[in-house]
């Protein structure tokens, strides 16, 4: 009953806040709530037009192999990016009441995560302006829904452990700024796995999201990596959120003190 | 002794005292100068009870009572409490600027730890005891810092807790609502709600707390009836 109870103000917390996080961002904007549809619509129409012109690789339909990794991409870069030092910016919330800390990088991820979800939709609507019926089969929505849903995980779980480190080392956001910015090359994003030459290939192995961006792109390229490759990753990413979460707990009762 | 709200045996509190915020390099070579903001301190306060505490700046009064709302943890002792605690203390953190009063008011009483219904419920009377009726729609950059104040105070008093921690804030806004904040601390008094009550007002403090607590230095001077306590705080 009163676990029942906390999970209820947990979940009611987190929603208002991503609701907050979400709202306060549009608020004075003329075009209010539209930005979450233009912003996505202007960055597809650059990366359709200019991006695919002067990058190419062998990949049929360049540009829906663009939209369908730069959209998560950016969703899980812009997420990190700012769960990252948020905690060390509400620091007046924390010293004020008792209340889970989770909810602070968590609803920063979510907020994001709607913003992805509304530029995804907006794919869709154009995947099914441009005939694009590829994307419809039931085994490409059922991989890319698994894929995002890792990807959600993966983010969560990463900026629950950079947020609760920041307290201690105003460095990782650098840190993790870094990464990201390689990791954008590292990851299969804009070039297809099949074009990393054959002796690299194992290294990427060790990146969790090339399952992801893979299943994410599957209608355009195969899947090239091994099955056991693949339950590694998902297994690596469940695992960083349940590490993630459990190292935060631990820590999080030291915040006050550091802030 | 069973009707105990707060319970602290031999309660320290060390902090790690930092010149700088320190870099990943600094840390791994320079040692902590470490400092014991509460040391050994042991409390009982009975269900209904209200303490004042009171001492100098930098005495621990602020950190005994985090410890006691939970906010921050005791790196030595033990804390138990009973019931619901709400803290009124920094009462605009969590205010948004850009969001409206009302918004403002549910993320408060959500931070606080009120259900969603209890907000529902009180949001009424949220509103009216604020005396911001006519600003709730508007965004809160828009509220004086007076009103800001009433706000937090207001979602505060509502959220129906058992144990109360207050953090020298009854100076809140203007000379009115500094008389309503009294009488809801008065209420809270009838209701016999467990009241910490941390001031420089000693005044406040002998009229509302029976029972004093002289913090200095982070230890426990004397605890004993407010008038006795106050009479050779103000002699030193």
């Amino acid at each position: 009953m009163l676990i029942n109870k906390e999970f209820n103000h947990f979940f009611d917390l987190l929603s208002a806040l991503t609701i907050k996080e979400i709202k306060a961002r549009y608020k004075h904007a003329i075009l209010g709530i539209l930005w979450i549809f233009i912003n996505p619509l202007i960055q597809m129409i650059v990366i359709g037009f200019v991006f695919s012109l002067i990058f190419r690789f062998e990949v049929k339909n360049y540009h829906l192999f663009l939209f369908t990794g730069l959209l998560p991409w950016n969703f899980f870069s812009l997420a990190l990016n700012k769960a990252t030092p948020r905690i060390v910016w509400d620091r007046s919330l924390i010293k004020k009441a008792k209340f889970p800390r989770e909810v602070i990088p968590l609803s920063m991820v979510f907020s994001h995560f709607f913003h992805f979800l509304a530029s995804w939709s907006l794919l869709i609507i154009f995947l099914l302006l441009t005939h694009q019926f590829g994307f419809f089969r039931p085994v490409v929505v059922g991989s890319q829904f698994l894929a995002i849903i890792l990807l959600l995980i993966f983010t969560s779980g990463l900026s629950l452990i950079t947020s609760a480190l920041t307290v201690f080392y105003r460095d990782i956001g650098f840190v993790t700024q870094a990464v990201i910015m390689f990791g954008f090359y590292l990851t299969p994003i804009i070039y297809p796995f099949t074009a990393v030459p054959q002796k690299f290939q194992p290294f990427f192995y060790l990146n969790p999201l090339l399952t992801v961006f893979s299943l994410l792109q599957r209608p355009l390229v195969p899947i090239p990596l091994p099955t056991i490759v693949i339950f590694g990753h998902v297994l690596i990413i469940v695992l960083t959120l349940i590490i993630g979460w459990s190292f935060f707990k631990k820590v999080a009762v030291y915040f006050p003190d550091w802030l | 002794m069973n009707n105990f709200a707060v319970k602290i045996s031999k309660v320290s509190k060390k902090y790690i005292l930092h010149h700088e915020k320190p870099t990943l390099v600094e840390s791994l070579f320079k040692k902590s100068e470490v400092f014991w903001a509460l040391k050994d301190i042991n409390l009982a306060v009975k269900k209904g009870e209200k303490l004042g505490i009171i001492g100098p700046n930098g005495a621990g009064k602020s950190t005994l009572l985090k410890i006691i709302a939970g906010i921050t943890i005791p790196t030595q002792g033990k804390v138990e409490t009973k019931g619901k605690i709400a803290s009124l203390i920094d009462l605009e953190a969590g205010f948004h600027p850009d969001l409206t009063g009302e918004e403002n008011i549910y993320i408060n009483g959500l931070l606080l730890g009120m259900a969603k219904e209890q907000i529902k419920k009180n949001f009424d009377k949220i509103i009216n005891f604020s005396g911001v009726r006519e600003f709730i729609d508007s965004p809160l950059h828009a509220y004086s810092s007076g009103m800001k104040l009433r706000l937090g105070f207001s979602v505060a008093a509502h959220s129906d807790p058992d144990i109360l921690i207050i953090d020298e804030i009854i100076s809140a806004g203007d000379e009115k609502f500094r008389k309503k904040s009294y009488q809801k601390m008065q209420e809270f008094f009838k209701k016999k709600k467990t009241i910490l009550f941390v001031s420089h007002n000693l005044d406040v403090i002998k009229k509302l707390c029976p029972q004093t607590l002289w913090l200095d230095r982070g230890k426990a001077k004397i605890l004993g009836p407010s008038k006795r306590v106050i009479s050779q705080y103000i002699k030193t």
